[in-house]
C-alpha cells in the first residue's frame, strides 16, 4: 500500500496535475456558490472541457470541483441560507442562523477545518478499505454484480425519505430511459424510432447536463434569489471556545459519513443529514441547535465532506457510482476509456493511486484557499444572477454540442433541462433517475448473465454466498428505518433516546438524498435585512 | 360556480403537476409493457432477452405510476372540496405574488422571464443549423439581456460577445471543437 501511495503522489505532485487539482478545486469553489451550480452540474458542465486531457489529470481536476464545489456550496448554505447542494441543507439550520448572529465568518471556518479534517481521516480509511474490496470485487461474477445492482438501487430507495415510493418510481423510469439503443444482451436496437443517435442510448452527460444545469437555470429564473450577508476576513478567527466544540462533531461527523458513503447510490446527503442528528441528539449544547450552534455546522460539513470521499469505495471498486456526481465521473472514465471496477486497482494503478492522493493534494488547497479567501468568494454571490445564467446557457449548449459534435446532443440538454426544471418543480428526486440510467445496462447485463448462468433459474443465486450477504444486507438497509420507527412507537425508552429528524429546508425533504441541488423559494426571514450591501441590479 | 372556482385553483396546485407526472409515467409503463414483446423476452435456454427489462421495467411502472396516479387524484379531489384550505392557498398565492425577490421582481415577472428564455433556447437550438451555433447563441445571449434582464441594447451586446468570444475560444482553438458554422456562412463560402 506504501508504494501505491508513493506512485499515486510521484502522480498527483507532477506541476501539471498539481496546476489542474488547484484548477478543479478552485473552480469547484466558484461553482458550488454561484447559484445554479452544484458538483453535479459542474462536473458536468466542465467535462467536456477535459476531453483533450490525459485521463488522470482530466479526472484529478474533475475530483478537485467535486469536492472544492462542496465547500462552495457551504458558503452559501451560510450567507443565503440556501445550499448548492443537498448536502449543505443540514449546515444551513445553524450555519444561516450564526451568520445573523455576526459569525459567519466562523461557520465558514469551521466548515474549511472540518471537512478537511474528515477528508484527511476519509481518504486514510478509503487507502486501507478500497483495495481489499477491489481485491474481493475481483472474485465477483455476474449473480453478485447483481446482488451489488439490487443493494445499489435498495439504498436510493431507502433513503429517499418519506417517499420512497417515489424514490424506487423515479429510479424505474431511470432504468426505463436506459433500455434505449442497442440491447447489451442481444444487440437488437430498441425504442430509437429509427434515430441513429438513439443506437447508443440516451447520452449520461449530455442528459446530466440538462437535468441539473439548463433544469437548475429555469427553476432559479422562475423561483427568484436571495441577497447574502457579509463575512469579513476578521469574523474568520474562531474562538477558542468554539474550537473546544467542534472537535468531536467533527470526528463523530467523519466517521459517520464514512460509514453511509461507502454505501452504493447513498450520496452525501443521508450522511450530512444522520451526522446533524446525532450531534442533536449527543451535544451538551443541544438547546442552542437551530439558533446558531457551531456543532449544527462542524459535524454536518465533517460529514458531507467524509462521504464524498467514501463515494469513491463502490464508483472506483464495483462500478456503481456512491452518488449522482460520481455518476458524472463514472461516465467520464467511460468517456476516457477506462472501466471502473474491481481491476482498476490492478490494471491503472498510477491513475488510481494519483486520483486518491490528489484527493490529500486538493483538500489541502481548499483549506489554504478558502481559510482566508471565503470572503473573498462570498462576494461573487453579489453578481447578480441575471449577468450570469446566460453564461451557464451557452456553455452547457456549447459543452454538449463538444461531446459528439452534432446538434442531437443539445437537443437532448434542452428536453432534459425542460424535464429537470418540471422534476425539480414538483420536489421529484433527480438522483434515483440518475442512478436508474447508470445502473440499467449494468442490471441487464447481470440479470442475463445469470438467467444463463442458472440455465433459466434465478435459484442460483441461493448457491452464492457473497450474492446472498449482499442481498441480506439490502433486505437490512430496506428495512431498518421502518423497523426502528416500528420500535419507536412500541418502546417509550427508544422514543426517548432516538435522533430527532431535522426540519425539511424549503423545496427538500429530509434524508432525500435524490434533491442534489436545492435552493430556497423566497428571501429567507432576515435575510433582506441583514443584507448590508445592495445588490446594484436594475429594478424590473 | 364556487365548484369551477375550485377546481380551477387546485389545477394550479403542484398536486395537479403530479397528478400528471404520475399519468405520464402511467403511460410509459404501459407503452413499455405493450412493446417489449417486439423484443426477445426469454431466449432459448431460459436466458433473459432484450425484451425482458423493458417489461419488468413496463409492469413496475404501471403499477407504481397508477397506485399514485390513484392517490393523488383522491387528494386533488379532496383539496377541491376542502375551502378552508384552498382559501389558505389561495391567501399563500397572492402574499407571494406581491412579494419581491432579492433582485425586486415579482413572481409575475419571473414566470414571463421563464417562458421568454425558455421559448428563446428552443428557437436558438432550432436555428444553429442555419445561423451557427455561437451565433445563434449570440443573439440569444444578447435578447436575454435586452429583453428579459432589460439591460441597454450596448451593454447587452458587449456582455454576449465577451461571453460567446470566451466560450469560442475554450472550445475552437483550445479544445479543437469544429462548431457548426451554419448553412447561410456555408452558402457565402460556397459562393
Amino acid at each position: 500500500m506504501f508504494d501505491n501511495l508513493l506512485l499515486g503522489f510521484q502522480t498527483a505532485l507532477t506541476p501539471e496535475n498539481v496546476l489542474f487539482c488547484f484548477l478543479g478545486v478552485l473552480l469547484g469553489t466558484i461553482i458550488g456558490l454561484l447559484p445554479g451550480l452544484g458538483s453535479t452540474t459542474g462536473v458536468a458542465l466542465l467535462l467536456p472541457l477535459t476531453l483533450a486531457m490525459e485521463p488522470v489529470t482530466a479526472l484529478i481536476m474533475l475530483a478537485g470541483i467535486y469536492y472544492g464545489a462542496q465547500y462552495g456550496g457551504t458558503i452559501t448554505s451560510v450567507l443565503i441560507s440556501s445550499p448548492g447542494e443537498a448536502a449543505s441543507i443540514s449546515t444551513t439550520f445553524d450555519g444561516y442562523p450564526m451568520a445573523k448572529k455576526g459569525r459567519a465568518g466562523a461557520a465558514l471556518a469551521i466548515s474549511a477545518i472540518g471537512s478537511f479534517c474528515a477528508a484527511i481521516v476519509s481518504l486514510g480509511l478509503l487507502v486501507a478499505i478500497a483495495p481489499p474490496i477491489a481485491r474481493l470485487a475481483v472474485q465477483f461474477g455476474p449473480v453478485e454484480m447483481l446482488a451489488v445492482v439490487v443493494l445499489g438501487f435498495t439504498t436510493i430507495v431507502a433513503f429517499s425519505g418519506r417517499r420512497k415510493l417515489l424514490g424506487f418510481t423515479i429510479a424505474a423510469v431511470g432504468i426505463a430511459l436506459a433500455v434505449v439503443g442497442l440491447s447489451t444482451t442481444s444487440g437488437a436496437a430498441r425504442y430509437t424510432f429509427g434515430t441513429v443517435e438513439l443506437l447508443s442510448g440516451i447520452p449520461l452527460v449530455e442528459m446530466m447536463i440538462g437535468l441539473f444545469a439548463v433544469g437548475e437555470v429555469l427553476y432559479q429564473i422562475r423561483n427568484g434569489g436571495a441577497l447574502p450577508i457579509r463575512a469579513r476576513f476578521k469574523d474568520m478567527l474562531l474562538t477558542k471556545d468554539e474550537l473546544r466544540r467542534s472537535v468531536a462533531p467533527i470526528a463523530r461527523g467523519s466517521l459517520l459519513g464514512f460509514v453511509f458513503g461507502t454505501l452504493p447510490g447513498a450520496g452525501t446527503t443521508l450522511a450530512s443529514f444522520m451526522a446533524y442528528a446525532t450531534e442533536k441528539n449527543v451535544s451538551k449544547n443541544r438547546d442552542q441547535f437551530g439558533h446558531g450552534a457551531i456543532e449544527g455546522v462542524a459535524a454536518p460539513e465533517s460529514a458531507n465532506n467524509s462521504a464524498a470521499n467514501a463515494n469513491f469505495i463502490p464508483t472506483l471498486t464495483l462500478g456503481i457510482p456512491g452518488g449522482a456526481t460520481t455518476a458524472v465521473l463514472l461516465g467520464a472514465f467511460t468517456l476516457y476509456g477506462i472501466q471502473p471496477g474491481p481491476l482498476l486497482f490492478e490494471q491503472q494503478p498510477v491513475l488510481v493511486w494519483g486520483l486518491l492522493a490528489s484527493f490529500f493534494i486538493g483538500n489541502v488547497i481548499l483549506l489554504v484557499l478558502n481559510l482566508p479567501l471565503a470572503p473573498v468568494f462570498a462576494q461573487m454571490l453579489r453578481i447578480p444572477y441575471g449577468y450570469m445564467y446566460p453564461m451557464i446557457l451557452v456553455t452547457c449548449l456549447v459543452g454538449a454540442y463538444s461531446m459528439t459534435n452534432t446538434m442531437f446532443s443539445v437537443w437532448i440538454v434542452v428536453i432534459f433541462g425542460v424535464i429537470g426544471y418540471v422534476l425539480k418543480t414538483l420536489d421529484f428526486p433527480l438522483a434515483p433517475l440518475v442512478m436508474g440510467l447508470v445502473l440499467g445496462p449494468l442490471l441487464e447485463k447481470s440479470l442475463a448473465q445469470t438467467s444463463a448462468l442458472g440455465e433459466g433459474s434465478f435459484g442460483i443465486i441461493l448457491q452464492h454466498p457473497i450474492a446472498v450477504g449482499i442481498l441480506l444486507f439490502a433486505v437490512l438497509v430496506f428495512a431498518a428505518g421502518p423497523l426502528l420507527r416500528l420500535l419507536r412507537t412500541r418502546v417509550p425508552a427508544l422514543r426517548r433516546a432516538a435522533p430527532p429528524i431535522p426540519a425539511p429546508s424549503p423545496g427538500s425533504r429530509p434524508g432525500d438524498s435524490a434533491s442534489v441541488s436545492i435552493r430556497p423559494r423566497a428571501v429567507p426571514p432576515g435575510a433582506r435585512r441583514a443584507a448590508k450591501t445592495p445588490v446594484s441590479e436594475k429594478k424590473k | 360556480m364556487m365548484a369551477t372556482t375550485a377546481v380551477s385553483q387546485v389545477m394550479r396546485n403542484r398536486e395537479t403537476g403530479e397528478l400528471v407526472a404520475f399519468a405520464l409515467i402511467t403511460a410509459m409503463g404501459l407503452f413499455l409493457v405493450t412493446t417489449a414483446g417486439d423484443y426477445t423476452i426469454i431466449r432459448e435456454g431460459g436466458i433473459v432477452g432484450g425484451g425482458f427489462l423493458p417489461l419488468l421495467i413496463g409492469v413496475v411502472l404501471t403499477v407504481l405510476g397508477s397506485a399514485q396516479l390513484v392517490t393523488a387524484a383522491i387528494r386533488v379531489r379532496a383539496l377541491a372540496s376542502d375551502s378552508a384550505e384552498l382559501d389558505r392557498r389561495d391567501a399563500v398565492r397572492r402574499q407571494e405574488a406581491q412579494t419581491r425577490d432579492a433582485f425586486g421582481r415579482t413572481a409575475r415577472q419571473r414566470t414571463r422571464q421563464f417562458a421568454l428564455v425558455l421559448a428563446a433556447t428552443v428557437v436558438a437550438v432550432a436555428t444553429a443549423s442555419l445561423l451557427g451555433l455561437l451565433a445563434a447563441l449570440g443573439l440569444l445571449s444578447v435578447f436575454i439581456s435586452a429583453f428579459v434582464e432589460r439591460r441597454s441594447w450596448w451593454a447587452s451586446i458587449v456582455i454576449s460577445v465577451a461571453s460567446v468570444g470566451l466560450v469560442w475560444l475554450i472550445f475552437v482553438p483550445l479544445l479543437g471543437v469544429p462548431l457548426p458554422d451554419g448553412l447561410i456562412i456555408d452558402a457565402i463560402r460556397g459562393q
